[in-house]
């Protein structure tokens, strides 16, 4: 970790602050007197868990909601943003973290969108709009070809173009959140550069993450905001990774990883030479009670091996048995959770939940065989099942009838862990299962999969932070362009062994 | 976010209330403002009546486009099956088939029809707008075929009480508009197609992950809503008296409008067999209202359309803080 | 396996199309005979989807076959974006004499220019109401005959027309219709009766005239009981609606239409509120307008009269069983 530059160089000149935000939805105060200033020249965390306000915050700087009181300086006066357009006219560029590009239309469209298209007349200059792009793109250090749509690229390269975008509008204040949510180190590593250089020139940056190390690798100050409140502003160099937890999660930073050690020796899963798309040659076992964590870079498979197991994505060749029930090939997720395989999908948002309907309904979904009888579903049998899953997992919501898209991300993920678990699976297959939450329920996610384990369930779990891995898995696999490149106990990992096996450098002997 | 651990949301303001209900609001002032006008008349027995045998057909109809529209699709091929398939109901009996048989083939037509969109749309993945306009494009055409161009009439007594008997002096299609209505709210709410279709139209990867059969959901959807149209369109038929190949072609964009109508009734904002109840009644209210105050069919036609923007704009509005 | 059917299904659409095109729309018969140059003519109509328009493309094709001419028969839908670009094309390529059917002067501007522009005369049949330019010869009904030949039935059964409350439905975008229905409100004006609702009640669609002029009778009658004497439609499909809103409403008055199509005439003669139509002798109309085809082939005279109205013939329960309906001519 690179000690942080200290602010000491800078002219210490604010270039944006809020004072005494407050703000409510609903009867909800989203903030309570919320404080930021931010400094030209600085890279400024904003930390807190899900639901202490950031998002609201940055949404209030940015024009998107206007504040229930308080003032918004700029540059020493005081300014009101009508809505987004006054904002970014104004200097201030947020990049949000669901991605924002349009996948329909090209790369260079996308960066130089709207206000930055170069017209005359009405009329698009083409070659204008072409060589402006790819500036920003140079600036980024990222070769895109600038005619391909949108759509067509890695989720690595669309952050880069809407990243692109926010650099296009010549921000004075640029607005991070979770920038590098779906980079890879290299891409992190590039990133931090061009951020620097940004804040060399003067630019204000204002980085939203749930990646303390990146923070601390990264920034120069930091904010944590708890219950919509600030709870203190410091230099990052003053600070420290326990310190910034506790401050977040209002106690003292427990032990996030529980106690390993649940798994049997009894075969649960066993996968045979299993070929599909992005995924060659796939064997391995997971055992009962084990939590087995599968790793490796964005696009080296993980997700598409889990979708195989899970029946969503079609297998090419090979055998998956449960027990000693070998699945038919392709057998359809309908089959597969009926062999008791079970998927908690990556994406929570788009895979895992229907944001617009209730925790009832999201849970019965997955369950549809169980509620119903000769095609009739009962009403109070959903009622059962849904208030033991809240129950079962500590979900917090006004109740069984409220739609889930109105939770946070952490309660969001137990809808999608409760849906699943109400069919008592007998392996239950994890795809980032704390993406995008809090440190507080991190802890219990961890917490829960051991219990589930501990009661039996094989849990495999995709995750592409490594500290993760090794502290949730009692084994973990590491896969490399389609293939498994290594195999490790977790009790034996290093972050070096398993960044190893990531590049596919490693021999596949060590630790097996 | 934020609303995570609200507690119960103390009493919401009057004007947020009236913002939620704005669809059914503006029904029930319509209801007012045409009692007002013409208090002997507009809430008669006799008028009551009327509004209902004028919509009942509708209501099939837009039940039909409910189940579609749930599923997060639209059909725009409904009302040329509706009148397709009066006109092969009055095509057979007139050429001697009975009553019942010449019934059951228009519906079958409808339901073929119906399985035919639903299998270019789940299977072959084209989507509901390019495959509803090209099937409605050949539907009508067939229809033009089955009368050769011509009105179809002289249809069996029998065939035409259906359309215009009546029952304690309530014309049959509005029980039969009922009776369908509520079979379909009854099957989108209670049965596991229903779920699965809710479940579709909501976000139709979370379902296909969660084991449902998304493919035959939407199969099934479509086929639903051809066979309900058809029904519609023999009902229609036999309460004319007489079958045209286009006779039903203005449902098609009533039984849309009452569902987007309808969707604006409920707080998620989701297709639902009610709220397109409130829809339906507000497009025959206000037809039935403006014939009875006497105005102009070209100003009905502008009122309705600035009706319908109205009550979807106010119940947008609840949303736009969010 | 997916791939390969999607395939299979592709080729049967593709197929499926084909064979639609080719026995399609816009038929080219062209007849051969022994004169080097035929005769050319492009004939067109908008209306082929109504009986009427249905017999006009067949009675014309006839005609063409009896006289040797080569023959382009467009038929439009109802649609003229469609139709318009392909009576220009046609015009285009070359023609003698172009026959317009029922389509109304104002819809075919683009043509009339095309066809001027070309020098070839335009004979129409029912495609104006009044004098106009663009033809060299337009003939049709005598409007202001059908509104008199039915309000005299009407005025014959109801006793006078002087007080009654008498409702006139009609449908603007059709000029003929358009026509006789302000040629009947006024006269019902003069002879000093009430128009019900104050003017003439307008149908949206002809697709859906029936049951627009059955709620219109429905909801005038629950708002005025036993409001209405009589009811003019300006053509039988909405009349028949009428009749039903009438019938339903345990109503005595009486419904009349134009058009004599055979379920007005079975309406008739079933000898309840459906007073009477009008039979408009398109036959003999197209007869006359051969001739002046025949007469411009032969020397290039063209026809006397720009415009001509022929008066129609009343049909009620007298002579309705005699009357060939116009849907079955």
């Amino acid at each position: 970790m690179n000690a942080a530059l200290t602010t000491e160089d800078s002219s210490h000149t604010i270039a944006l602050e809020a004072r005494d935000i407050f703000k409510h939805f609903d009867g909800v105060h989203a903030l309570s007197g919320a404080q930021l200033s931010v400094r030209k020249g600085e890279i400024h965390a904003l930390l807190g868990e899900n639901g202490a306000g950031k998002s609201t915050l940055v949404k209030v700087l940015t024009g998107l909601y206007t504040p229930d009181s308080g003032t918004i300086v700029q540059n020493g006066s005081d300014v009101e943003f009508a809505n987004v357009r006054v904002a970014n006219r104004a200097g201030i560029v947020a990049l949000y973290q669901e991605l924002s590009i349009i996948p329909s239309i090209s790369v260079a469209e996308n960066i130089m969108l709207g206000e930055q298209t170069p017209n005359r007349g009405g009329l698009v200059q083409w070659k204008t709009l072409r060589r402006g792009a790819q500036e920003q793109l140079d600036r980024l250090n990222q070769t895109i070809p600038l005619g391909k749509l949108a759509g067509e690229l890695s989720p690595v390269q669309q952050t880069m173009v809407a990243f692109a975008r926010a650099l296009a509008t010549n921000a004075q204040v640029l607005i991070l959140d979770e920038p590098t949510a779906s980079l890879t180190d290299t891409e992190i590593k590039d990133l931090f550069a061009v951020l620097r250089k940004l804040r060399d020139q003067g630019v204000a940056i204002v980085y939203v993450s749930h990646r303390l190390e990146e923070v601390f690798e990264l920034c120069d100050r930091l904010t944590i905001m708890r219950n919509g409140e600030t709870i203190i502003t410091k230099n990052v160099a003053d600070s420290n990774i326990d310190e910034v937890i506790s401050t977040m999660v209002g106690r003292a930073a427990g032990e996030l990883y529980p106690e390993r050690g649940t798994a049997t020796s009894t075969v649960a899963l066993t996968v045979e030479k299993v070929d599909g798309r992005k995924v060659k040659d796939i064997s391995f076992t997971a055992h009962k009670g084990e939590v087995l964590g599968i790793g490796g870079l964005a696009g080296s498979g993980r997700s598409e091996l889990l979708r195989i197991l899970a029946g969503a994505q079609k297998h090419t060749a090979g055998t998956i048995t449960v027990g000693d029930k070998t699945l038919r090939p392709s057998p359809g997720v309908s089959r597969a959770l009926e062999a008791g395989i079970a998927l908690v999908p990556e994406e929570r948002r788009s895979q895992g939940v229907i944001l617009s309907a209730t925790i009832q309904d999201n849970i019965a979904l997955a369950n549809i065989p169980g509620v119903s009888s000769f095609g009739f579903v009962s009403g109070s049998r959903i009622v059962d099942i849904t208030r033991q899953g809240m129950l079962d997992l500590q979900i917090k919501a006004r109740g069984q009838r409220q739609p889930v898209g109105e939770l946070s991300g952490g309660n969001q993920q137990k809808v999608v862990l409760a849906k699943m678990l109400a069919r008592k699976p007998k392996v239950l297959l994890m795809d980032e299962p704390t993406r995008g939450i809090d440190v507080g329920t991190k802890a219990e996610i961890y917490r829960l999969i051991r219990e589930l384990a501990a009661g039996g369930t094989t849990v495999v779990a995709v995750s592409s932070e490594l500290p993760e891995l090794m502290g949730m898995s009692d084994r973990i696999i590491i896969m490399h362009e389609g293939q498994i490149s290594g195999e490790v106990q977790a009790s034996e990992a290093t972050e070096e062994i398993l960044l190893a096996y990531c590049y596919g450098k490693a021999d596949s002997h060590v630790n097996n | 976010m934020s609303t995570t651990n609200a507690p119960a949301k103390p009493g919401r303001s009057l004007g947020r209330t009236l913002l939620q209900g704005g669809t059914v609001i503006a029904l029930i002032a319509l209801i007012a403002f045409f009692f007002a006008m013409r208090p002997d008349v507009f809430l008669s027995f006799t008028n009551v009546k009327n509004i209902l045998f004028q919509v009942s057909i509708l209501a099939i109809i837009a039940s039909a486009q409910t189940v579609v529209m749930v599923v997060g699709d639209f059909d725009l091929s409904l009302g040329a099956t509706s009148s397709l398939a009066g006109a092969v109901a009055a095509a057979l009996m007139l050429g001697g088939v009975p009553m019942w048989t010449a019934i059951s083939v228009a519906a079958g037509v409808g339901l073929l029809i119906g399985l035919a969109n639903g299998f270019l749309i789940a299977y072959l993945r084209l989507s509901a707008f390019v495959a509803t306009l090209a099937t409605m494009t050949s539907v009508v055409g067939l229809a033009y075929l089955v009368t050769a161009g011509t009105t179809l009439f002289s249809l069996p007594e029998g065939f035409n009480n259906l359309g215009q008997g009546k029952f304690l002096n309530v014309p049959l299609p509005v029980y039969i508009a009922i009776v369908i209505s509520l079979i379909i709210w009854g099957t989108l709410r209670f049965t596991t197609i229903g779920r699965s279709w809710h479940a579709t139209g909501g976000n139709q990867e979370v379902a296909r992950l969660s084991g449902v059969n998304v493919r035959r959901a939407r199969l099934l959807a479509f086929t639903l809503a051809g066979l309900v149209s058809a029904i519609g369109g023999i009902l229609l038929a036999a309460r004319l008296g007489s079958a045209s190949a286009v006779q039903g072609s203005d449902n098609m964009m009533f039984s849309v409008a009452a569902v987007f109508l309808g969707m604006t009734v409920i707080r998620s904002g989701m297709a639902n067999l009610g709220g397109t109840m409130v829809g339906v009644t507000i497009i025959g209210v206000m037809s039935n209202g403006l014939n009875i105050l006497g105005v102009n069919s070209y100003v009905q036609q502008v009122v309705t359309g600035l009706i319908i923007i109205a009550a979807v704009t106010l119940s947008s509005l609840k949303n736009r803080e969010r | 396996m997916r791939k390969k059917f999607t395939g299979v299904v592709a080729i049967a659409a593709i197929a499926a199309i084909a064979a639609i095109g080719l026995t399609g729309c816009s038929t080219t018969a062209s007849t051969d005979t022994a004169s080097a140059k035929p005769f050319k003519v492009i004939a067109f109509t908008s209306g082929n989807q109504t009986p009427i328009g249905a017999w006009w493309v067949k009675a014309v094709t006839a005609e063409a076959a009896t006289n040797g001419w080569e023959l382009t028969m467009i038929q439009g839908d109802f649609d003229f974006t469609k139709m318009n670009p392909a009576v220009e094309s046609a015009i285009g390529q070359g023609a003698d004499a172009i026959f317009d059917g029922y389509t109304d002067v104002a819809s075919i501007g683009s043509i009339v220019t095309a066809a001027k522009d070309a020098k070839i005369p335009i004979f129409a049949m029912d495609s104006a109401t009044a004098v106009s330019d663009a033809f060299v010869t337009n003939i049709t009904t005598n409007q202001q005959g059908i509104v008199d030949q039915t309000l005299g039935a009407i005025s014959a059964k109801i006793g006078g027309l002087k007080g009654k409350n008498i409702m006139v439905i009609g449908h603007d975008p059709h000029p003929g219709i358009r026509m006789r229905a302000g040629l009947a409100k006024d006269a019902l004006i003069k002879a000093g009766a009430n128009i019900a609702g104050g003017d003439v009640q307008k149908v949206k669609s002809p697709a859906t005239g029936r049951t627009e002029a059955l709620a219109l009778v429905a909801d005038y009658l629950t708002a005025h009981p036993g409001g209405l004497d009589a009811v003019w439609v300006g053509w039988d499909d909405a009349a028949l609606g009428a009749l039903k809103g009438v019938t339903e409403a345990g109503s005595a008055a009486v419904v009349t239409g134009v058009d004599a199509s055979s379920e007005a005439i079975a309406g008739i003669e079933a000898g309840g509120n459906f007073l009477a139509t009008i039979d408009q002798p398109w036959p003999s109309i197209l007869k006359m307008i051969d001739a002046d085809l025949l007469a411009y082939q032969k020397d290039g005279t063209l026809p006397a009269k720009s415009f001509i109205a022929v008066d129609a013939n009343l049909v009620d329960i007298t002579n309705a069983a005699t009357t060939t309906p116009s849907d079955k001519l």
